[in-house]
C-alpha cells in the first residue's frame, strides 16, 4: 500500500466527469430543498450514478465512479444547504439549522439584506 | 485587516482540519449537526465574523472527514456512510 493510493487520480476525474457534474447538481439542489440532508443527496446521486453508469453491475463491488458520486452530492449538500440560509433564513438542512441558531445567537440577521446589514461579516465569508 | 482576515483564515482552517481528523479517526455518531452545536458554546465569546467562519469549516469539514473512515478503514463513522464503507474499501484494496 503506497501514498499513491490515497490520492484520486486524475485520470479517474476526467473520465467521470459527467458522474461529477451531475452529482455536483443533484447535492446542490437536495441540500436547498428544507428538510433532506446530505445522506439523500449521496444516496439520490449514487442512484442517478448507477442508472446512467455503463457497467451498473461494477456498483457495490469496489467501484471508482459510484464513490465519485456519492462524495461529491455529499460535499455539494453543504454550500447548497447554506444558500437558503444566508439568502432566506430557512435551513436547508439539521447542521445548517444548528448554523443559524449560531448566527441568532452571535447577532448576525440573516435574509435577503444580509449583505446590506451585515457587511463586513459577509465579506469575511466570501474572502 | 489582512493581518486579520489571515488570522481567522487560519483558525478557520485549524477548526475545520480538527473536525475532520476528530471524525476520521475518534469519534463514532459525532455528527455535523452535534459538532457545529458543540463549536457554538465554544464560539460565544469570539468575534461573529470568525465564529460564524469557524461553524461553517466545521460543517464542511465534518462532512467531509465522516467519510474518510468509511472509506479507508471501513469504519462507518455516521449514518450515512455504510454504503461507502463497503465500496470504498473494496475500490481501495483493488487499486493498491
Amino acid at each position: 500500500m503506497s501514498f499513491d493510493s490515497f490520492l484520486p487520480r486524475i485520470a479517474d476525474v476526467l473520465k467521470y466527469w459527467k458522474t461529477i457534474l451531475r452529482s455536483g447538481l443533484i447535492g446542490t439542489f437536495v441540500g436547498i430543498i428544507p428538510g433532506v440532508g446530505e445522506d439523500v443527496a449521496s444516496w439520490s446521486s449514487y442512484a442517478a450514478a448507477r442508472r446512467a453508469s455503463a457497467n451498473p453491475e461494477q456498483f457495490g463491488k469496489g467501484s471508482v465512479e459510484g464513490l465519485m458520486a456519492t462524495e461529491t452530492g455529499d460535499n455539494a449538500c453543504v454550500p447548497g444547504a447554506i444558500i437558503p440560509v444566508l439568502a432566506l433564513a430557512i435551513p436547508g438542512s439539521a447542521p445548517a439549522a444548528m448554523l443559524m441558531a449560531a448566527m441568532i445567537i452571535h447577532g448576525v440577521k440573516r435574509g435577503p439584506l444580509i449583505m446590506v446589514e451585515n457587511p463586513g461579516s459577509s465579506t469575511t465569508w466570501w474572502r | 485587516m489582512k493581518a486579520k482576515s489571515l488570522k481567522s483564515f487560519t483558525v478557520a482552517l485549524a477548526a475545520a482540519a480538527f473536525a475532520a481528523t476528530t471524525h476520521a479517526l475518534l469519534a463514532r455518531g459525532l455528527t455535523a449537526t452535534m459538532g457545529v452545536a458543540l463549536l457554538t458554546t465554544l464560539t460565544l465569546r469570539m468575534p461573529s465574523n470568525l465564529a460564524i467562519l469557524v461553524l461553517i469549516c466545521t460543517y464542511v469539514g465534518a462532512i467531509y472527514g465522516g467519510s474518510r473512515s468509511a472509506i479507508l478503514l471501513n469504519i462507518p463513522g455516521t449514518l450515512r456512510t455504510p454504503r461507502r464503507a463497503s465500496t470504498g474499501t473494496r475500490s481501495h484494496a483493488r487499486r493498491s
